[in-house]
C-alpha cells in the first residue's frame, strides 16, 4: 500500500464526465469515419498514453470488463492506474477481453484472436482502442456502411501493421467481429465491424 | 405487443399521496423507525435481503417500511436499488467452516465435534401467544455459559468423507469463477453454480412448496438435515486496485447441508448425496428448501430419471424468482385495452363468419 | 483494516475526537457500490454467486501514503474516516498513538461482543439421547 504509486485523477465530475465521453464515443461509432474531439474531463493517467485514452478507458471499463494489454503495458503504471480507478482486471488472453488497448507500434495479436461474439450474442466481443500518430496524413481509406451517407475518406497514420487487411477480414465476419476506436491526441474516430473499408487506388 | 397509454398523471400523483397515508396508518400510533424494523423484524429483513439478492439490513428494513411489510414489494425495491450501484468486484468464497456460530444442529448425527447448539430458534416454542408482548417490557436476560464456543467448528459433512459413502464436494479443476445470472442470462442445462445462484434469489414460498413435494414423494428421495448452521462469517475481498485481500466486515449467513440416500445408477455407486442451501441472515426455512431443491436438480448429474416437477430445472429455475414472477403476474393489472380490443374484434369476426357460413349452408330437408 | 471496517461511525468518531488528524487529499471520494458475495457448493465445492452486499470504499492520500477503506454497508463518512486512519497508521510517527487509542480499544470491544454472544449461544448447547433405537 506504501508503494510509490501516483494515482493521477479520475473524472472531475463523476456524473457528467463519463456522460460526455460516452456521447463522443456514441457519435464516433454511429458516424464511422467522422472525426470527433474528446473533451477534457479531468482524467489524468501516467505517461505513455494520451489523457484522452485514459478518459475513454475509465468511461468504458469496470470490474466486469477484462482489458487486454500487451506484456509491456501489463507491467506498467498504466495497468496499475487502470486497476486503481476502474477496478477492471487486465488479461493476457485476447479472447477474454471486453476491451483491448493497442499502443503505437505494438505487436498486437491477430484481431481474430480477440473475442468475436457469437451468433446469439455478437455483442460479447472486444472493442479495441487503437492509438495512432494522427488521424490524417496516412494511407487514404474509403469507408462505406451504416452511418455513412455514401462514402467517407479517412487517412489515419501509425496504424498497426496489416491493420487494413485484418479490419477488412473482420468486416466479413459481421455480425461477429471486433470494433475499433482510433485515437490520436484528442481526435477520435470510430470504425465498427459493420463498416466496409476500401483501399484507395491512385 | 405493447402499446403505450397516456393520461392518468393526476390520479397517479394522488395515489402516491394516498398510499403514503395508508402506510402511516393511524397518526395517533407512533411511527415505526427503520432501526426498529432492522432490530426487531430480523427474519423479515433477511427474507427481503435474500429475494432482493442484496445484503444490507438497513435497506431491507427501509424497504419493509416503505412497502408496508410486503416482502415481495420490498425485495423489488432492493433489486431496483441494486441496479443503480456500480459493482466493485466479487468476494473470496465465504468460509462457512470459520463461522462465528449462533446456531448449529444436525438431525443425522448426535455427537458433533464442537457440539450442537440450538441458538435462537422457534423450534422448541409452544406456538402459544405471548400476550406479554402486547405490553412493552424488557426482554429476559439471556443465560450465559462460562466458556465460549470453539472458534472453529468443522462442517459435519466434511468429517464424513473418509468412508467414501458421502458424495464429495470439491471445486472443479482450476476453481473457475462462477457464472453470474445477473450478467449473462441462464442457459439450460444450467451448471450447479447458476442453479445455486438462482435458488439463492428464489422465492422462499415457491422453494418451500417444491421441497415439500420432494418429501411427499414427488422427488424420490428422503432428505436428512446433515447440518444446519447460522452465524457471522467475515467477507474477504481482494480489490483490483489493492492487489491483496482485505476483511471488510461480517455477514450473517444460514447454511444447510442435506443428506439424501441414493441407490446408485450407471453413473454413480450407491452413496449419500448432498444438497446445499446458503441464505443471508437467519433464514433456515429458505436454506433447507434450497438444499432439498438443489439435490432434486442434481438428477441429470447423477443419471437419475427426471420425473418430478422439482427435478425439472427449467421449470424450477425459470419460475422461482420472486420479482420476475410477481412482475409478470401483476402486470396483468395494467392497461391492456388494445390487446383486449383486438381479441374482442377477433371473436366477433369468428362469430360473424360462423353465422354467415350457417346461413349459406344448404338446408337439408329430411322427409319424415 | 478489518477492525476499522467492523466499527461504527459513532465509535470511530468518539475514539478519534481527542486526536488531531491532519487533513488528507481525497483521491477517490467515498463511493457506494456492491460486492458479489461468493459461496461454495457444499461449503467447499464449486464457487457460486450467493448474492450481492453493499460496500463503501474510499481512497485518500497523505503525502506519499495512500489510505484505503473498504467496509460493508453504506456509511460514506465512516469510509472516509477509515481511509484517513489507514493512511495515518502507515506513518511511524503516528502509528503507536492510533493503535493504542483507536484500533486496540475497538478490537477489544469487538472481541468482547463476540465472546459474550458466544457464551450466550453456548448456554443453548444440547445433548440429545436416543431412546430405544440407535446406540443410545
Amino acid at each position: 500500500m506504501n508503494a510509490p504509486f501516483l494515482p493521477g485523477s479520475g473524472f472531475s465530475d463523476p456524473v457528467l464526465g463519463p456522460q460526455k465521453i460516452f456521447r463522443v464515443m456514441l457519435d464516433a461509432m454511429s458516424r464511422p469515419g467522422l472525426v470527433q474531439t474528446v473533451p477534457d474531463v479531468g482524467v489524468r493517467g501516467p505517461d505513455g498514453a494520451p489523457r484522452e485514452a485514459f478518459a475513454l478507458l475509465l468511461a468504458l471499463c469496470d470490474h466486469d470488463t477484462p482489458v487486454w494489454l500487451d506484456a509491456s503495458l501489463r507491467q506498467s503504471a498504466i495497468a496499475r492506474w487502470l486497476a486503481f480507478h476502474s477496478s477492471a482486471p487486465t488479461t493476457s488472453d485476447p479472447a477474454l477481453a471486453s476491451f483491448g488497448v493497442l499502443p503505437l507500434g505494438c505487436d498486437a495479436p491477430a484481431f481474430e484472436d480477440f473475442a468475436q461474439g457469437d451468433a446469439r450474442y455478437p455483442d460479447r466481443s472486444t472493442t479495441l482502442l487503437v492509438l495512432c500518430e494522427a488521424l490524417v496524413g496516412g494511407e487514404p481509406l474509403t469507408l462505406e456502411g451504416p452511418g455513412i451517407e455514401s462514402r467517407v475518406s479517412i487517412a489515419p497514420r501509425g496504424l498497426p501493421d496489416n491493420f487494413t487487411a485484418q479490419a477488412q477480414e473482420n468486416h466479413r465476419l459481421y455480425p461477429r467481429g471486433v470494433d475499433f476506436l482510433l485515437l490520436a491526441g484528442d481526435q477520435l474516430l470510430g470504425l465498427p465491424r459493420s463498416t466496409r473499408i476500401i483501399k484507395e487506388t491512385r | 405487443m405493447y402499446v403505450a397509454v397516456k393520461g392518468g398523471e393526476a390520479a397517479i400523483a394522488a395515489t402516491h399521496d394516498l398510499v403514503a397515508q395508508a402506510r402511516r396508518g393511524d397518526p395517533n400510533v407512533p411511527e415505526l423507525q427503520v432501526a426498529q424494523i432492522r432490530e426487531q423484524m430480523k427474519l423479515a429483513t433477511a427474507r427481503v435481503m435474500n429475494e432482493g439478492s442484496l445484503y444490507d439490513e438497513d435497506l431491507a428494513a427501509l424497504a419493509l417500511k416503505q412497502s408496508q411489510g410486503d416482502a415481495v414489494e420490498a425485495a423489488f425495491l432492493m433489486r431496483a436499488y441494486r441496479t443503480t450501484l456500480p459493482r466493485f468486484g466479487s468476494s473470496e468464497p465465504v468460509d462457512t467452516a470459520h463461522m462465528a456460530i449462533r446456531r448449529r444442529i444436525s438431525a443425522a448425527f448426535k455427537d458433533l465435534p464442537g457440539g450442537q447448539v440450538l441458538g435462537p430458534t422457534y423450534d422448541y416454542t409452544h406456538r402459544l401467544f405471548d400476550f406479554a408482548l402486547e405490553a412493552e417490557g424488557a426482554a429476559p436476560q439471556p443465560r450465559e455459559c462460562d466458556c465460549a464456543l470453539a472458534a472453529h467448528m468443522p462442517r459435519v459433512l466434511d468429517l464424513l468423507g473418509a468412508e467414501g459413502l458421502m458424495e464429495t464436494e470439491a471445486p472443479p479443476s482450476g476453481d473457475p469463477a462462477p457464472t453470474d445470472v445477473t450478467r449473462d442470462a441462464a442457459v439450460f442445462p444450467a451448471g450447479r453454480d447458476a442453479r445455486l445462484q438462482m435458488l439463492s434469489r428464489g422465492d422462499e414460498g415457491f422453494l418451500l412448496g417444491l421441497a415439500y413435494s420432494v418429501q411427499r414423494g414427488f422427488g424420490g428421495n428422503h432428505p436428512f438435515a446433515g447440518e444446519i448452521r447460522m452465524g457471522e462469517v467475515s467477507v474477504m475481498f481482494a480489490p483490483e486496485e489493492l492487489g491483496f485481500e482485505v476483511d471488510i466486515g461480517d455477514v450473517t449467513l444460514t447454511e444447510c447441508q442435506m443428506i439424501n440416500q441414493f441407490t446408485g445408477s450407471s453413473e454413480a455407486p450407491p452413496q449419500f448425496t448432498r444438497g446445499y442451501g446458503l441464505a443471508f441472515g437467519q433464514s433456515e426455512r429458505k436454506a433447507m428448501s434450497m438444499a432439498i431443491v438443489d439435490r432434486a436438480l442434481k438428477t441429470r448429474d447423477l443419471g437419475e430419471a427426471c420425473a418430478y416437477p422439482a427435478q425439472q430445472e427449467e421449470f424450477v429455475l425459470y419460475h422461482c424468482d420472486t420479482i420476475e414472477a410477481s412482475g409478470f403476474v401483476e402486470h396483468l393489472k395494467l392497461p391492456h385495452y388494445v390487446d383486449f380490443q383486438g381479441e374482442l374484434e377477433l371473436i366477433r369476426k369468428i362469430r360473424r363468419e360462423q353465422d354467415e357460413r350457417r346461413a349459406k349452408a344448404p338446408k337439408i330437408e329430411v322427409e319424415a | 483494516m478489518s477492525v476499522l471496517a467492523r466499527a461504527s461511525l459513532a465509535e470511530l468518531t468518539s475514539l478519534t475526537s481527542g486526536i488531531d488528524l491532519p487533513q488528507v487529499e481525497i483521491v477517490k471520494p467515498a463511493e457506494i457500490g456492491t460486492l458479489m458475495v461468493e459461496g461454495r457448493a457444499g461449503g467447499g465445492g464449486r464457487r457460486f454467486n450467493a448474492g450481492e452486499a453493499t460496500l463503501t470504499r474510499c481512497v485518500v492520500r497523505d503525502g506519499a501514503r495512500l489510505g484505503f477503506a473498504y467496509a460493508l454497508g453504506r456509511d460514506k463518512a465512516k469510509a472516509l474516516l477509515c481511509a484517513r486512519l489507514d493512511a495515518l497508521l502507515q506513518d511511524d510517527a503516528r502509528r503507536d498513538v492510533l493503535m493504542t487509542q483507536v484500533v486496540t480499544p475497538l478490537a477489544d470491544a469487538q472481541q468482547r461482543r463476540t465472546d459474550d454472544a458466544s457464551r450466550r449461544v453456548a448456554a443453548t448447547k444440547v445433548e440429545f439421547f436416543t431412546m430405544v433405537r440407535g446406540e443410545g
